[in-house]
């Protein structure tokens, strides 16, 4: 029942429906054991409206046969390859699939989602047209046009200058206006991950495409460093690394290289989260005695404690508006999520569920958290609202073991660190609406602590939700 | 004056006086014998101090006399005492816990009394944890493990400023792969000793 290719497998809606571990399913005992049964789960009263979504089919797009207007010799195969990327980019979007036939030399996105392909004679929303033209493989041009079914008004024209040996950054431009021009949402294709990679006897930052091109280690300096997590305007990193014996909070600075210290306290100095508006963080600290949950500016100052259990306090991240905190703690014995305001008020409980939650992740929508949870021994990737309900299993334990879940700004793409199908500890990238599963990283590699950028201001659709208030504020 | 002469300075004069009359007699049977007395190459028989002798003291100025007689060209470093090793066990925790048993205690008794014995020794407590779990519980899970061993070294008479602690979380583990065997070796508070301040 399992697929195992190498690329990925796109479980049916019916499967990942069966695990979702509702409360009152476990009630009438069926849950982790029902695998199949997808009746029951279309009358699960609440059953969630983002599934139906993603049942929704793919837009159906045609691609018209590239145009080639060139003499030069690589103007074919590059045009063919822009094509071919325009095809990866727009599928890996979950919201896209392709007319058959597509044109001669373009098949099926690596890896291809099974319903990458609509059936020949569907009406396409939009047609995409490619031109290219010039002189010299580095310096060519690529008109780019989406226009509407006949008559064939456009939607959307694009004129790039561009080099054939360097097509990403273009092609990924492209597929975030197309994304932002036919469904509004923000497109994920300029966006890039952070991670942490074992290297030697420590572990030093990596970046990386979304797509999983373009991989460059960061950090150099044969120390641990781990949970690399990004400033919201991409121009700053901050990370936990080790010095002589002691934790500390670094900032990284994209436009001079440098790293800065920004806090050694006495103790744990670890995982970090940037407020939305970038100027202050929120991070788990040991200084008091244990670790507890503090706001700190961005040169380590301690603007507030949030926490003040005796047990232990982590893993805090913001919600979208900034007003929001989310945490672990184990005051009940165990770890469970909790959430409080910024200033540490209104505490409130919100998984009940297992025995072992840490990780939360807020979707960048603000409508719901990715976390980590230990079910029958095996750590599971679920999401739950910030109000505590809508429990969803977004892995199966068969898969394997996985942790450490960030967002995409899409707030549909969660990269997860794991060990798949027996797998050394990898990154993936799951579409949590389908439930397909793509690869972020491959070979024999120690990948964790994964973190998505924001998009670009060019492929941003709207600004983050404003002061949205109490949580559950529904932006559905 | 460097501290490697302070026994010659402290020291009675007599021993002092001692010396150089025995190297003045050195240096005389070097200068009026043939008989080879063992000439290294860093002091010819003609220079250093054999000119001490065959030298009137009266055509120096004194200060330089003075300088010859202390020369102090090759002082050397002070050589401290060879570091003291020990060695102190491992302290083993169960599962997501971070509570000593008695077994526990027991080692950081036999690690306290040697910390005693050995009071300018500090240590650097390292908390450990298994693969299972995520980064960040297990991250202030290691913190509550070294702390808690931190506190019971403190309890057992150890001065808190000998006592460091550092969480490594699941991210430095000792035995590599997967089961309780390699695991259980993971869940530990490790020590290391350094040296006095």
């Amino acid at each position: 029942m399992l697929s195992s290719t190498r690329t990925g497998t796109r479980p049916t809606r019916q499967r990942r429906a069966g695990v979702e571990i509702g409360l009152c399913a476990l009630l009438i005992g069926i849950g982790l054991s029902a695998v199949t049964v997808p009746a029951r789960a279309q009358d699960r009263p609440s059953f969630d409206l983002r599934v139906q979504r993603s049942a929704a089919a793919r837009l159906p797009l045609r691609l018209r046969p590239p145009i080639v207007r060139s003499s030069v010799e690589e103007a074919v195969p590059g045009a063919r390859r822009i094509a071919q990327r325009l095809v990866d980019d727009l599928v890996y979007s979950g919201l896209f699939g392709f007319v058959a036939p597509v044109p001669d030399g373009i098949g099926p996105p690596t890896p291809a989602p099974d319903d990458w392909s609509r059936p020949e004679g569907t009406a396409a929303v939009a047609e995409v047209e490619l031109t290219l033209t010039g002189l010299r493989p580095d310096q060519m041009v690529l008109m780019a046009r989406l226009l509407e079914p006949e008559p064939g008004g456009q939607r959307l024209g694009r004129r790039y200058s561009l080099d054939l040996a360097r097509v990403d950054r273009t092609v990924h431009h492209l597929a975030d206006l197309i994304v932002r021009e036919l469904t509004g949402e923000t497109g994920i294709a300029q966006t890039r991950i952070l991670f942490s990679r074992k290297v030697g006897e420590g572990r030093e930052l990596f970046l990386v495409d979304y797509d999983g091109r373009n991989r460059r280690q960061i950090t150099r300096n044969g120390s641990l460093n781990l949970l690399p997590r990004w400033s919201p305007d991409g121009h700053r990193i901050c990370y936990t690394s080790y010095w002589n014996g002691k934790q500390r909070l670094l900032v990284l600075d994209g436009r001079t290289g440098r790293s800065r210290k920004i806090a050694e306290y006495s103790g744990l100095n670890y995982g970090a989260d940037f407020s939305p508006d970038g100027r202050e963080l929120v991070v788990t600290l040991s200084r008091d005695g244990d670790p507890e949950i503090y706001r700190i500016d961005l040169d380590g100052a301690v603007k507030a404690r949030l926490t003040f259990e005796p047990s232990i306090d982590c893993s805090p991240v913001f919600d979208p508006t900034g007003n929001q905190v989310a945490y672990t703690s184990d005051r009940t014995g165990v770890p469970q999520l909790y959430a409080m305001s910024r200033e540490g008020a209104r505490r409130r409980r919100l998984t009940y569920e297992g025995s072992y939650n840490d990780g939360a992740a807020w979707s960048p929508r603000g409508d719901r958290i990715a976390y980590v949870s230990r079910r029958s021994g095996h750590f599971q990737i679920f999401t739950v609202e910030p109000d505590g309900s809508h429990l969803q299993a977004v892995t199966l334990p068969e898969e394997g073991d996985f942790e450490d879940p960030a967002w995409a700004p899409d707030g549909r793409h969660l990269v997860v660190a794991g060990r798949r199908q027996g797998s050394p500890r990898r990154l993936w990238v799951i579409d949590v609406d389908s439930g397909w599963v793509r690869p972020l990283t491959t070979g024999d590699v120690d990948d964790s602590g994964p973190h998505w950028s924001r998009p670009p201001e060019s492929a941003r659709t709207t600004e983050p939700p404003a002061d949205a208030g109490e949580p559950g504020g529904d932006r559905r | 004056m460097s501290r490697s002469f302070r026994p010659l300075s402290r020291g009675p004069w007599p021993r002092l006086l001692l010396m150089i009359g025995l190297l003045a007699f050195a240096g005389c049977r070097g200068c009026g014998s043939d008989a080879t007395v063992e000439t290294d190459n860093t002091v010819s028989s003609d220079e250093g101090w054999n000119d001490l002798e065959s030298e009137s003291l009266g055509d120096r100025p004194f200060d330089e006399v003075g300088s010859a007689l202390e020369d102090s060209s090759v002082q050397g470093e002070e050589l401290p005492p060879p570091p003291v090793k020990i060695e102190l066990e491992d302290v083993f925790f169960a599962y997501d816990q971070y509570e000593l048993d008695a077994e526990d205690r027991a080692v950081l008794a036999r690690n306290a009394r040697l910390l005693r014995e050995h009071p300018q020794l500090r240590v650097l407590v390292e908390g450990h944890c298994d693969e299972r779990g995520t980064a960040q519980y297990n991250m202030a899970l290691g913190e509550k493990r070294a702390k808690e061993v931190a506190r019971y070294l403190q309890n057992l008479g150890i001065a808190p400023d000998r006592i460091d602690t550092v969480s490594y979380g699941k991210e430095r583990p000792f035995a590599v792969g997967s089961g309780e065997a390699v695991w259980s070796q993971n869940r530990r508070a490790h020590f290391v000793v350094r040296g006095g301040r």
